[in-house]
């Protein structure tokens, strides 16, 4: 299959600037967590340590990597003077948004696969096992960074810098505060207020629904056809920020 | 000369508002008509503020007219069929400063590949003069403001468009590098390519365009061939301008 070459050129953008470079520092943070994890009365309790660790790091590498590579793309285009060019000479709005997307999907799927086999040989090697269920949770990680990057790149361009930046991290904490809210609810005491709270949470990404780290590590087992409900779910997100981003660059005037 | 209508503007409008927070709106252009023919050079002048980037950002199909009818080859301005029949080369060059020259070519080839476009070869060495001594491996970000600029009238050139905008070409370049541009665009002009360019300098516009078209607070004011106005004509056209706006 080939490539769209604006895909392409924002892999190479990403290479150019060594921007998987993170990786050096990943492998700092994994000898740290080892080292740390040797704390822990038996070998069991140490690999447990360090997958926790190990899942929670993974996971904030990839969300904020995903971000960064997601977020300055069609800003910087716009302050470069390159958007201008490919808009009126080569590409269609929505043709550029959707083929820029597809290569920041490329570059942080490359970042997510290395972070993982960087975690999974460390484990190995350190603690000679390798649960089954690390690649459902490498999955549901990928899948929240993909619809993490996806709203950075819709709030990019329909907000100012700023507002973009304090709104993608709102809506990340916000994502992610779900596990608490019913029992804010239930602390209420209006039934009337806390449905409609919940119901305006449906509204937002849930990113809490991506975290299938701790079920499997407190030994629960999460069924296939949740696997496939998740993937669907972050698709749906994906696609809703990605349609909105192309009708919001069908409208905006350069 | 072919009559075939390259660019038709007809009672175009835009009005911009003074603050994102007020609903106060000031006319950029203002029922801005004019028809350019095949194969004809155009130069836009006029003051600063005068509506020169945003008639030729409605051109491109980068902002919308508030009312009006813009047709680039009879297509809608911003359509994909008038995208493929234009290049624009801007003020500013655009930089991909990872890329060598080469890489540089070669992706926006592709690109142009990309939208189906098939390429005549009658500007090859056109685009040879304008790269050949720029660096084949260095990265763009070692070049100098001359050689982008050069690199980039060639990633216009490859793509052999009918229509060629150039925005305020020849700003920030020395001597040397202007007589280029102008000669370049000369030469453009003599293979039948439909020129217009947005300048603010009167001896650019003399030289390397057929007609000459001052703006002023989004209107005509003068629409003339060149052979039929001098450059002291042109000047104290200005002068007066300028008497106006002070």
């Amino acid at each position: 299959m080939k490539l769209p070459k604006l895909s392409l050129l924002v892999l190479k953008e990403c290479i150019a600037k060594n921007v998987l470079g993170i990786h050096l520092f990943y492998i700092i943070v994994l000898f740290l967590l080892i080292s740390f994890a040797q704390g822990a009365p038996d070998v069991f309790a140490r690999r447990d340590l360090f997958l926790d660790g190990g899942m929670t790091v993974l996971f904030l590498f990839s969300l904020f990597f995903a971000m960064t590579v997601t977020f300055p793309m069609i800003l910087l285009d716009l302050k470069e003077n390159r958007l201008m060019i490919f808009l009126s000479t080569y590409v269609s709005r929505s043709r550029y948004v959707l083929h820029k997307a597809l290569g920041a999907g490329i570059t942080i799927a490359l970042n997510h696969i290395i972070l993982c086999i960087l975690t999974s040989l460390s484990l190995y090697i350190v603690y000679e096992t390798h649960p089954q269920w690390m690649f459902t949770v490498y999955w549901a990680i990928f899948l929240e960074s993909l619809v993490l990057a996806s709203a950075a790149l819709f709030l990019s361009v329909t907000l100012s810098r700023f507002m973009a930046m304090m709104s993608t991290g709102f809506l990340f904490l916000i994502g992610h505060f779900t596990y608490y809210i019913e029992y804010y609810v239930n602390q209420l005491g209006n039934p009337l207020a806390g449905k409609i709270i919940l119901n305006l949470y449906s509204l937002l990404p849930n990113f809490e629904v991506f975290g299938l780290k701790n079920a499997f590590l407190t030994a629960k087992t999460v069924p296939d056809f949740y696997i496939l409900w998740l993937s669907v779910y972050a698709s749906g997100w994906i696609l809703v920020f990605l349609l909105g981003t192309c009708l919001w660059m069908e409208k905006k005037e350069f | 000369m072919s009559s075939e209508i390259a660019i038709f503007a007809s009672q175009v409008k835009k009005s911009f508002r003074k603050n994102p927070r007020h609903k106060e709106k000031f006319p950029v252009l203002n029922n801005l008509s004019l028809s350019v023919t095949k194969s004809q050079s155009i130069a836009i002048l006029g003051p600063n503020g005068a509506g020169k980037t945003t008639f030729m950002k409605a051109l491109l199909g980068l902002v919308f007219p508030d009312s009006g009818q813009i047709q680039i080859f009879s297509h809608p301005a911003g359509s994909q069929m008038a995208r493929q029949r234009l290049g624009f080369l801007s003020e500013l060059p655009l930089i991909l400063d990872f890329l060598s020259r080469q890489s540089f070519l070669n992706h926006f080839a592709s690109l142009i590949s990309d939208a189906g476009h098939s390429k005549d070869n009658t500007l090859d060495t056109l685009i040879q003069d304008l790269i050949g001594n720029i660096p084949i491996d260095l990265p763009m970000s070692s070049y100098s403001k001359g050689m982008m600029q050069r690199l980039n009238f060639a990633r216009v050139l490859q793509k052999d468009p009918e229509l060629i905008f150039l925005d305020e070409p020849a700003t920030g370049l020395d001597p040397i590098g202007q007589l280029n541009i102008v000669r370049i665009v000369n030469r453009l002009r003599e293979l039948g390519r439909t020129i217009y360019v947005n300048t603010h300098s009167i001896d650019f516009a003399l030289e390397a365009a057929d007609r000459v078209v001052v703006l002023h607070q989004g209107r005509i004011v003068t629409d003339q061939m060149c052979k039929d106005i001098s450059r002291s004509e042109l000047e104290n056209l200005f002068l007066g301008l300028d008497s106006i706006r002070s």
